[in-house]
């Protein structure tokens, strides 16, 4: 009969491999919460019993290596190597193999009795991936079973296996072939470590391994054991392998076991043939919109689409709020006349926050819409495809394509999108990019492009919001490259980009968003943009006595001294001129400012457009929305990023190019029309 | 391996998936060559962790490293940061 006895087990295994859930499976309740000697790692023991032998579990810190690079491999590989435990519970996530059996492979050469547990199996079936057990049993030298810890398929087997084990031998002999060269240099080191510094109980071929790729610990150990002969032994033939490669022998040891890993894989799986899910849908869809052809005109096609949604179905639900404002303002400014209230009072509630804010307010379907197909876009994973296509294309301009992530993100809103270039490493990088971030159109202009639109573009809404937008990119990338070539003149590094699987997004998920950023809207039009609209009301009311918003108000004053610098871009009227002033508040006040000096409401107002612009300076008055001086809190934003110097460049730079651009198409335009 | 996966780098951006198809390796093993590369200093990860300071405000505090992309650059082109 068998002597009850203590196992200690070790429990092994990547991050996320479900490392966990089998130490959980295994243990039960009885567990055991601590720190490692010198450590602030976690270490969790738990127990249990089988047979009647007392099983002690000892999970070891998730590592992909046992390269003592972390605290946490370093933790492993020291209980491994000096604790000696029973066995070794290698947990394998079963999806992801060649980078699990890495480690099981360094548990292997360290000479663990290892058992692997091949968990979530499901998964991998789920992938269409067959694993061939028995061959992988064969080729490791070690017993494999599967299992799926969540559940608790494979424990008991697992217990079972870990419980014979305990009397097996060593794995018969598990060595990676590293090729003659680096087989040869480990030969000559495991003779020097058997004659100077033997270590009983840990092998001599994994120790020979660890010394050529460089691990710290073992030339640690080498030294203080006094084996200097070993260590000349090994800068010998370490030097002479180099010399011979070409490059470092770690990277050669690495290249090797990855290579034995790639042979082992495809040995012991199988794509099932019939398999059509998830991963294989994502492939096929990639092949498509990452296309190096079609990529870009995919993302132009969805962005066109974007809009044209944005009009026609936001259309009706504005032109309904437009019909409540109107009447809001016109029952509010009877009631007051009625109950006897100054005029003042009714031109302030009525012409003033009514209508400034009411102008503003109508938009929110249109922009819901628009932050709607973003989220949709951003949650399937198919932004992260909008930017390796555009890192192609950016590339070609010698720009950095991680600067387009930022980009995108400037669409809904610029402030944000300046902060998120926090995540660019280089600093040059984060500058150019928030020098260029104020010409993506955000939301914020959509009420200028909306309104304009309306008056003299309602067949073609959506192209003509889409070439904003494509002016914007156009114009950005222009800027970028002329700013790299002026100030950061170097090489543009290529990228691998990992590219997640698609997903439907979830209809909470997508919502949520949605109202996250709407909300945003609609909180500033009830403040700054009402505080800036009862400013505006003020200026356009002062000096007492003068007609409402006159030329010879405050407003009219202000904005009739820039008019005369506008006169070129086709609307050079002072209100005009102070609705672009007062928006670089925020731009939403440009459309709000508009109709508060007129006193209309929303939909009285694109009358009034229609009857001062042209469809060439309506253009060109919407370009100059786009480009000219960022908002406020974009340049607080920018200030904070970067410094008064590159803050009053953005300032100087959007201004000067917004009126340029707006004069070429306001004369352009002209001649055409 | 690793040494065609910088040549490969060399000659443009790729994803993960296209050079795991190019160089016939598992794109688990890739992810693994990956890292080492990393831990190596050859090439760097891109989007690390947002700083967890300095996004109080901001609309999309906390999100920024949901941002779907994870990246690799060659870490010999650094620059200052």
């Amino acid at each position: 009969m068998t002597p009850k006895r203590r196992i200690k087990v070790a429990l092994a295994g990547n991050p996320n491999s479900g490392k966990t859930s089998i130490f959980n499976a295994l243990t039960g309740a009885h567990q055991y919460v601590g720190n490692w000697p010198g450590v602030t790692v976690e270490k969790r023991e738990g127990r249990s019993s089988y047979m009647g032998h007392d099983v002690v579990v000892v999970d070891l810190p998730g590592t992909y290596a046992l390269d003592a690079y972390t605290i946490d491999e370093r933790v492993a590989r020291d209980f491994l190597v000096h604790e000696h435990p029973d066995a070794v519970v290698a947990v394998v996530d079963a999806s992801n193999l060649e980078r699990n059996l890495y480690l099981v492979a360094q548990l292997l050469e360290l000479g663990a009795r290892v058992v692997v547990a091949l968990n979530m199996v499901d998964v991998a079936e789920g992938r269409g991936i067959e694993i061939d057990q028995e061959r992988m049993e064969k080729v490791l030298g070690v017993r494999v079973v599967s299992t799926v810890a969540s559940r608790g398929t494979g424990i008991d087997e697992l217990k079972r296996l870990i419980h014979d084990i305990r009397y097996d031998t060593q794995p018969a002999g598990f060595a990676i072939s590293y090729g003659p060269d680096l087989e040869a240099a480990i030969g000559h080191l495991v003779a020097a470590i058997e004659q100077h510094v033997p270590v009983p109980g840990v092998s001599a071929r994994w120790r020979a391994i660890k010394l050529l790729e460089g691990d710290a610990g073992q030339l640690a150990e080498l030294r203080d054991d006094g084996g200097e002969q070993v260590r000349v032994e090994l800068e010998r033939l370490k030097s002479e392998l180099e010399r011979k490669y070409g490059y470092d022998v770690e990277t050669a040891v690495v290249e090797r076991r990855y290579g034995f890993l790639n042979g082992l894989v495809k040995e012991c799986t199988r794509r099932h043939p019939g398999f059509t899910g998830r991963l294989d849908m994502t492939e096929a869809i990639d092949r498509v919109v990452t296309n190096r052809w079609v990529g870009i005109p995919i993302f132009l096609l969805l962005i066109w689409a974007t809009f044209q949604l944005v009009f026609t179905v936001g259309a009706p639900l504005s032109g309904v709020l437009g019909e409540f404002f109107h009447w809001l303002g016109g029952a509010s400014r009877s009631w007051l006349v009625s109950s006897g209230a100054p005029g003042w009072l009714g031109s302030l509630l009525s012409d003033g926050l009514i209508d400034g804010v009411g102008a503003v307010l109508v938009f929110v379907p249109n922009i819901m819409i628009l932050f709607l197909i973003i989220a949709l876009l951003e949650d399937s994973g198919y932004m992260a495809r909008a930017a390796f296509v555009m890192d192609r294309f950016m590339h070609l301009l010698g720009l950095h394509g991680k600067s387009f992530i930022p980009m995108i993100i400037g669409f809904g809103c610029n402030v944000p999108a300046i902060m998120a270039t926090r995540t660019l490493e280089s600093r040059k990088d984060r500058i150019l990019t928030v020098l260029v971030n104020p010409l993506m159109s955000c939301s914020a202009r959509l009420p200028v492009y909306i309104l304009f639109t309306g008056a003299f573009f309602t067949r073609q809404r959506g192209l003509v919001v889409f070439s904003l937008y494509l002016l914007g990119i156009v114009l950005a990338v222009l800027v970028a490259r002329l700013f790299k070539w002026l100030f950061f003149r170097e090489e543009v590094a290529p990228l691998i980009m990992e590219l997640p699987p698609y997903h439907l997004p979830t209809l909470r998920s997508v919502l949520a968003h949605m109202w996250e950023r709407s909300w945003l809207f609609v909180r500033k039009a009830g403040t700054v943009i009402a505080v800036a609209v009862v400013a505006v009301w003020l200026l356009a009311s002062l000096p007492w006595g003068i007609p409402y918003a006159s030329a010879a108000s405050l407003i009219g004053r202000i904005g009739g001294a820039l008019a005369p610098v506008l006169r070129p871009a086709g609307f050079g009227y002072w209100w005009a001129a102070a609705s672009l002033l007062a928006g670089v508040v925020a731009k939403e006040i440009v459309v709000s400012t508009m109709a508060t000096i007129h006193g209309v409401g929303p939909q009285e107002l694109v009358g009034v457009v229609r009857d001062q612009f042209t469809p060439a300076s309506a253009y060109a008055f919407m370009v100059m929305s786009l480009i000219y001086i960022p908002c406020i809190a974009s340049i607080a934003a920018i200030r904070r990023e970067t410094n008064w110097k590159w803050t009053l460049l953005v300032i100087g730079y959007t201004l000067g190019l917004g009126w340029l651009v707006a004069v070429l198409i306001y004369q352009v335009g002209s001649l055409f029309t | 391996m690793i040494h065609e996966i910088l040549a490969e780098m060399r000659r443009g951006s790729t994803t993960v998936k296209e050079l795991s198809r190019k160089l016939g390796i598992g794109k688990s093993a890739l992810e693994g060559m990956l890292r080492y590369m990393v831990r190596k200093g050859m090439i760097r990860e891109l989007y690390p962790q947002c700083r967890p300071k300095g996004c109080l405000g901001c609309p999309y505090h906390g999100r920024c490293p949901d941002l779907p992309i994870v990246g690799y650059e060659p870490a010999k082109t650094r620059h200052e940061a």
